[in-house]
């Protein structure tokens, strides 16, 4: 059986999906432009300490130790105050949700398809492991505008009204699929 | 704007949004892509919790 670290000589190449761990590369990481700094800061500074007390859990794509891709969750929960409507009510103001906190994919790796790989284990995750042994609905991410068509193509629904957000919130329902 | 969000914290969602919110919760169906996604990630996790890891070959979306 291949390791992790000896891929077979005839593969293509490849890159391993995984949890973050202590000895990873990040500091090899590039993102293309400013505005993505948070990302990469998130990444060289904040991910393994968050990953290791537990309060949001990192998996990357990785070519031996070095990180070209990551994606962040966390536990979070979307609060709702619908107006009086002709809907059926729902008994609950609140739903368990799995956040999405941050997803990257070093500048050097785009268009390879690494992140949409990584919020299909994203969904998986909240959907096999999360809602049946916790209880949890949605799979909720504050998207960047410019991400919004990815997330569509991945099933995500935006809730946010038609005004201009820098950030539309976005939720895919996984107690339906 | 009727929606607030924070890193870790509550996302809450008032007004337009949560009528529209609450439309999805009792009428939404599942996409096709979701469903795709959701198969797709189930293989990644069952590789995952057998090796340690999910080894993925290269491909480009062009």
């Amino acid at each position: 059986m291949p390791t992790e670290e000896q891929p077979p000589a005839s593969s293509t190449p490849a890159y391993i999906i995984r949890e973050l761990r202590s000895d990873d590369d990040c500091g090899q990481f590039q993102v293309e432009g400013t505005e993505f700094g948070p990302l990469k800061d998130f990444l060289h500074n904040h991910a393994c300490n968050l990953h290791e007390i537990d309060v949001s859990k990192t998996y990357v794509a990785a070519i031996g130790r070095r990180v070209i891709a990551y994606v962040s969750l966390c536990c979070s929960q979307v609060n709702f105050d619908s107006p009086q409507t002709e809907l059926p009510k729902i008994p609950y103001r609140a739903f368990p949700a799995v956040k999405i906190g941050q997803l990257a994919v070093d500048a050097n790796f785009q268009k390879q398809k690494v992140g949409s790989t990584l919020i299909s284990l994203a969904i998986a995750l909240a959907k096999e492991h999360v809602q049946p042994r916790i209880g949890c609905r949605l799979l909720i991410v504050d998207s960047h505008k410019d991400a919004v068509p990815f997330y569509r193509g991945k099933g995500f629904i935006v809730v946010a009204s038609g005004k201009e957000k820098k950030f539309p919130v976005m939720f895919l329902d996984i107690g339906k699929l | 704007m009727a929606i607030y969000s924070s890193s870790f914290g509550v996302t809450s969602v008032t007004k337009e949004d949560a009528t529209r919110f609450h439309r999805q919760v009792v009428y939404g169906r599942p996409s096709k892509s979701a469903v795709a996604s959701l198969k797709e990630g189930k293989k990644l996790l069952q590789s995952i919790q057998t090796r340690g890891f999910a080894r993925i070959k290269s491909k480009s979306s062009r």
